[in-house]
């Protein structure tokens, strides 16, 4: 199993490398953000960085889980590994971990410097108190959801689709936040479409003819 | 190594399912921002007059009242279509200006001014904190603010952070205190707050001039049916 990580990690260090350094960039503008924050003159400089910055990462995602998905079923690569006593479901599940910790990767510096931040920057007034934990639970869900999408999009052999698909897909449901907000409702929502995800793809992936 | 999802996982009905799950999520989001630009857009084009009904006289008091010639004014029954909020009904908006803003239905912070006059309830040590600023004036006639910091738990009202007063675990407050709060800051005394404790069933009565609390009478278990949601002016539907 450690092997197979190993794998899908040194086949998509690229998303790796992105996650870390968009981790960092991430950081430095949360930080520039409530620093230099002057609500009659607001930084939008930095807040311009920050929507596209957001807007790549969130497409990064779900094209990492496309790109995964893809590559295996033009390349033959969990045809390969079936020869090779390797059971088709821990091809998937490798990938649905290496899918997690790129997510972890990107996130679990962010919320801590989230949480920092609260601390320093904000009044001795339980004000924030549960938020940063409920944006960061919703923001964990919303990423792996998107990379589900890319899962189920990249799972074909025709190079428009997944890219397209898992796009526009993307497009339509990342404004599931700015509908539900934050909290248990988008939760629920979010854990569901996960599981009904996953459990699509697991039998995608496992019911298609090498 | 065993396969970890099998056989019901594998049905084909699971992946029917599954699929009409994700499907369902993702077309109602659409069909969400359809139905918002058209309510939105009904609302905005609407004429006033169209937006709200007055009967007068209702019809719903007697004849023989409603044409008793001595009558002043007659019956009036009026309904109106609520004003639209428009983006401040999506969920972020009212997540970030409305539920969590201080006096919001799921913040702690009961109204925050600034961090000398704010009001909060400390999960921490189950205490209302109250923090305000009292003129007072001195022996040479000039007058220095001080700022008063006032924990409040069931059993009483400290100056500092004591166990003694005891710990609210799930309590609500009469917001109309808070909109009355500046008069009586004004006048210079506060007037009492009424608070009720979910979790102990208590109601009680915040003097803070005098620093005391009074407990009402625990609510019997015979009215778990009667749980009160709200104090003073009612807002949820």
């Amino acid at each position: 199993m450690y092997a197979l990580i190993k794998r899908e990690i040194q086949d998509h260090i690229a998303y790796f490398i992105g996650a870390a350094v968009f981790s960092v960039v991430f950081i430095i503008i949360s930080f520039s953000l409530i620093s230099r924050y002057d609500s009659r003159n607001p930084p939008v400089f930095l807040i311009g960085l920050g929507v596209p910055a957001a807007t790549i990462v969130i497409f990064g995602i779900c094209a990492m889980g496309a790109t995964q998905m893809y590559l295996d079923r033009t390349r033959k690569i969990s045809a390969l590994l079936s020869t090779l006593a390797v059971s088709r479901n821990r091809i998937l599940l490798a990938r649905i971990i290496t899918g997690i910790l790129t997510i972890l990767i990107l996130l679990v510096p962010l919320t801590i410097a989230a949480g920092i931040l609260v601390r320093i920057f904000t009044p001795p007034v339980p004000m924030f108190t549960g938020m940063v934990f409920e944006i960061s639970i919703t923001v964990y869900l919303m990423a792996f959801a998107c990379y589900c999408i890319g899962l189920q999009t990249g799972w074909n052999s025709n190079p428009l689709t997944p890219s397209l698909g898992a796009l526009f897909l993307t497009c339509i449901f990342i404004p599931l936040i700015l509908i539900k907000g934050f909290g248990v409702h988008i939760v629920v929502i979010l854990v569901l479409f996960i599981v009904a995800s996953l459990l699509r793809t697991w039998h995608t992936f496992m019911k298609t003819s090498l | 190594m065993k396969p970890l999802i099998k056989g019901p996982a594998l049905n084909y009905p699971v992946k029917v399912f599954a699929t009409g799950f994700v499907v369902l999520t993702l077309l109602s989001i659409p069909l969400f921002w359809f139905r918002f630009i058209c309510q939105t857009s009904l609302s905005v084009r609407m004429p006033d007059d169209a937006k709200g009904v007055r009967i007068e006289p209702s019809s719903l008091v007697p004849p023989e009242f409603e044409n008793d010639p001595n009558v002043v004014s007659h019956s009036i029954v009026s309904a109106s279509i609520p004003e639209e909020k428009g983006l401040l009904s999506l969920g972020i908006f009212d997540y970030f200006f409305i539920a969590r803003f201080p006096g919001g239905r799921r913040s702690n912070v009961y109204f925050f001014h600034s961090d000398r006059d704010c009001m909060y309830f400390d999960k921490k040590t189950g205490q209302i904190v109250h923090l305000y600023t009292e003129k007072q004036i001195m022996p040479d006639k000039t007058t220095k603010e001080k700022i008063v910091q006032l924990y409040i738990g069931p059993e009483g009202v400290s100056e500092t952070p004591a166990s003694t007063v005891g710990r609210f675990i799930s309590p609500i407050i009469d917001r109309g205190w808070i909109e009355n709060r500046w008069v009586d800051i004004r006048w210079k005394k506060l007037r009492d707050l009424i608070l009720y404790d979910k979790k102990l069933r208590c109601f009680f009565k915040i003097n803070f001039n005098q620093r005391t609390v009074i407990k009402g009478p625990k609510l019997g278990e015979d009215y778990r049916r009667h749980e009160p949601i709200q104090i003073g002016i009612l807002k949820k539907k």
